[in-house]
């Protein structure tokens, strides 16, 4: 088996993973990764072992029935096979000394444990379009580190067959004072290709990032969406059997995370195997062979992308409802204070509360708000932030000409806005602002007082599903 | 632009990345050759700023001690030891102390790719190392302006300059690994260092000290064995040799110890800490 492009260097952070802390005896090159380490950690974690445990199948490699013109594909050998993966951090709150070292030799500071993984076990079939997908913080950025051997885990064995490449970050190693042609080199040094190689392949790339007329520049002048091109344009430069992405699709304009979904779809014709990372569920959805839900380290279902995403909007979205909706207290906000924002929801066009809509119903957007002192056709705003933080819908009823009447102190009032869905799938946060005086003094604004998701049967990288017609006509 | 035109790779396939010792030295290469572009990039004086503080060191000290204490009066070739002296000495000091953060620095690197780890306080090395390099022609131009003559001997100094630059990189190496995980690594190094530059014989040569018990002691230190070396190979040859200073051969295997100490220090220190630095930088 190959180990990465690190394998066999001497440096142990290359891609040699078949690792536990208790270092179990390197099995040849590493495939016969089940060794004695494994009964070890039963017994080690054998009381730990979560709920989650019978949910975890071992699916047969969807993609063998996938022609390819890999040889190596028909052997039924996963790409990755993670055993009972654990991490954990530990976490001090200051900082390690020599000092203390050594004048308290054995004291030490209190350390905070976070467990990043919990007891992962799963394989990856060859060929396959892997999705992880899990809130924040749920610890799948943290598994992907862990895959690409990043670190090293805590428990457990993860063995991968075939050369990995990693897209946890595109650029890698960019620097903004030079121009595009060291930046190639860096960040092919760094992929691990050599000098020659990524200066033999250098026109290319530009052409393929269109950036020809900006060779010169550095790349400081560059806008971000010409670095992101330059940089997706170096990544796929370098041969791998597997690939890591962590949502490097969440960049970039519409154009070009279609360019790359397509050389994504190419690499899996290929016989590549892709394994990513992501929070959007449609992406998931739309492309995976198989998926997996983590949540708080633990892995909650792994099977087909519908039952996985059926899995997260039953256990993973109403934990994260509760705690969403708190937004900033009243002190730390912007505003007076002369009126409050006291809450903010959705609701479908029956007048029901919801936390899910689907794309293209009637929406209300509904708060109530507090008066603490009187208030004259006071302007009340809504906006509507998708997972980028864009503000995707701005309105007011100042700048729509609503006449709002006047308010006294301790009077409450509900401003509802009715409006099309027409937004992107994806999960959203609402803001509420509370304005006087023609809008010139702010009393409250409240951003991210509640949040809801957008579902809907269509993906779109754009930010907003409008009706349309397409004509495509022959001119003559 | 989403045709099969278009999205065909650049560059035709993909290319097979190297692997172990080959993307080890490659990854070294091209950081240092980054650095060191981006030190002089559109930058004309950057050269001469380098060369700069060696020189200004040097004046000061060369008035201080002639002018004032007129210590170095009575040594032959004061000037050119000093100078010389200095530049290695420098070399050794700014690898050291700039090697300490250089793994914590390239956090952003460390935290998103697996790679060689060593290569980062290496291509720093390698970096300093070119310009002791240059800076080195420059000073041996002055060297043999000032008087000295040029002999043979001067074919020892690359295996000098080799022994300083496997001892400053084994140290900057192991620095850069400590400093991981102890954060104030860096202080007490900067300290270390300037104690060094007294224990080093560079404003002063290794006859001036009288004492045997601090002799022996400062014939420890590998960085006064080299300078000595250096002194009678290039500058003096009727000055000592280093086994002449220490009191024979025997006396330069400690010295040599602790250079190959470091060396094995800094090689089990990074295998020990490598799978951890990714989460600790």
């Amino acid at each position: 088996m190959k180990l990465g492009p690190f394998a066999g260097s001497g440096f142990p952070t290359g891609g040699t993973h078949a690792a536990t802390l208790r270092r179990s005896a390197p099995s040849g090159r590493g495939e016969s990764c089940v060794s004695s380490s494994e009964r070890n950690l039963s017994t080690v974690l054998g009381a730990s072992t979560t709920r989650l445990g019978g949910s975890q199948e071992t699916v047969a490699p969807a993609a063998e029935q996938r022609q390819s013109d890999r040889p190596a594909n028909a052997a039924s050998a996963p790409a990755i096979a993670a055993q009972r993966i654990s991490k954990t951090f530990r976490i001090t709150h200051h900082p390690a000394t020599l000092k203390e070292r050594v004048l308290h030799p054995f004291r030490r500071d209190p350390v905070e444990i976070l467990e990043a993984l919990q007891d992962v076990t799963f394989e990856v079939g060859k060929g396959e379009f892997f999705g992880i997908v899990g809130r924040n913080g749920s610890g799948k950025s943290t598994l992907l580190k862990v895959i690409a051997g990043i670190y090293r885990p805590n428990e457990g064995q993860i063995s991968v067959e075939g050369r990995l490449s990693p897209f946890i970050e595109l650029g890698v190693g960019f620097n903004p004072e030079l121009p595009a042609r060291d930046n190639v080199v860096i960040n092919c040094a760094l992929l691990g290709l050599t000098r020659r190689e990524a200066l033999r392949r250098f026109d290319s790339i530009i052409e393929f990032a269109e950036l020809e007329r900006f060779v010169d520049m550095k790349l400081k002048n560059y806008s971000s969406g010409m670095q992101v091109r330059l940089a997706f344009s170096t990544a796929i430069q370098v041969d791998a059997d597997i690939l890591l992405l962590d949502e490097v699709l969440a960049v970039g304009d519409a154009n070009f995370q279609e360019k790359c979904f397509e050389t994504f779809r190419r690499m899996r014709e290929e016989g590549r195997t892709i394994v990513l990372v992501t929070h959007n569920l449609s992406i998931v959805e739309r492309f995976c062979d198989r998926a997996m839900l983590i949540d708080s380290g633990k892995l909650v279902a792994i099977g087909e992308p519908p039952e996985v995403l059926k899995a997260y909007r039953s256990e993973v979205r109403p934990k994260l409802r509760s705690k969403e909706g708190a937004g900033t207290p009243v002190g730390a906000r912007p505003g007076e204070g002369s009126a409050e924002v006291l809450e903010a929801w959705i609701e479908d066009s029956s007048g029901q509360r919801v936390e899910t809509c689907l794309q293209g119903e009637q929406i209300r957007v509904c708060a109530r708000v507090l008066f603490h002192s009187p208030m004259r056709n006071p302007e009340f705003g809504f906006d509507i932030r998708n997972e980028r933080f864009e503000v995707v819908i701005a309105a007011n009823t100042g700048w729509d000409g609503v006449e709002t009447s006047s308010f006294k102190a301790g009077e409450q009032t509900r401003v509802t806005m009715e409006l099309a869905n027409v937004l992107a799938v994806g999960r959203y946060s609402v803001g509420v602002s509370v304005a006087y005086q023609y809008g010139t003094t702010v009393a409250d604004l409240h951003e991210g007082i509640t949040g809801f998701q957008v579902d809907g049967e269509r993906w779109t990288p754009g930010a907003v599903e409008v009706p349309r017609k397409f004509e495509v006509e022959v001119e003559e | 632009m989403s045709n099969g035109e278009a999205s065909a790779l650049p560059g035709g396939r993909p290319a097979s990345p190297v692997e172990g010792g080959r993307r080890f030295v490659e990854l070294t290469v091209i950081l240092a050759i980054t650095q060191f572009k981006l030190r002089y990039y559109g930058n004309v004086l950057g050269y001469f700023w380098t060369l700069a503080k060696p020189l200004l060191l040097f004046g000061v000290l060369y008035v201080a001690f002639t002018e004032f204490v007129r210590f170095g009066g009575g040594i032959e070739h004061y000037a050119a030891y000093l100078i010389t002296a200095i530049v290695l000495y420098t070399y050794f000091s700014e690898t050291t102390v700039d090697c300490v953060t250089s793994l914590v620095d390239k956090e952003q690197l460390i935290r998103k790719i697996p790679m060689p780890l060593l290569a980062i306080p290496l291509s720093l090395s390698l970096d300093a190392a070119i310009t002791l390099l240059l800076n080195l022609v420059a000073v041996l131009g002055f060297v043999a302006f000032t008087g000295v003559d040029i002999t043979w001997r001067w074919l020892e100094l690359p295996l000098i300059v080799g022994v300083l630059i496997l001892l400053s990189t084994a140290t900057g190496a192991l620095l850069s690994n400590l400093y991981v995980f102890f954060r104030d690594t860096r202080p007490i190094w900067e300290v270390m260092a300037q104690l060094l530059f007294w224990a080093t014989p560079v404003v002063y040569v290794i006859e001036n000290v009288t004492n045997h018990t601090l002799l022996r002691v400062l014939m420890l230190n590998p960085l006064a064995v080299l300078m000595t070396q250096m002194r009678h190979a290039v500058i003096d040859p009727t000055a000592p040799s280093a086994a002449q200073a220490a009191g024979g051969y025997v006396w330069l295997l400690p010295p040599a110890a602790i250079v190959l100490g470091v060396l094995a220090l800094s090689v089990v220190m990074h295998r020990r800490a490598a799978p951890r630095i990714a989460e600790q930088v």
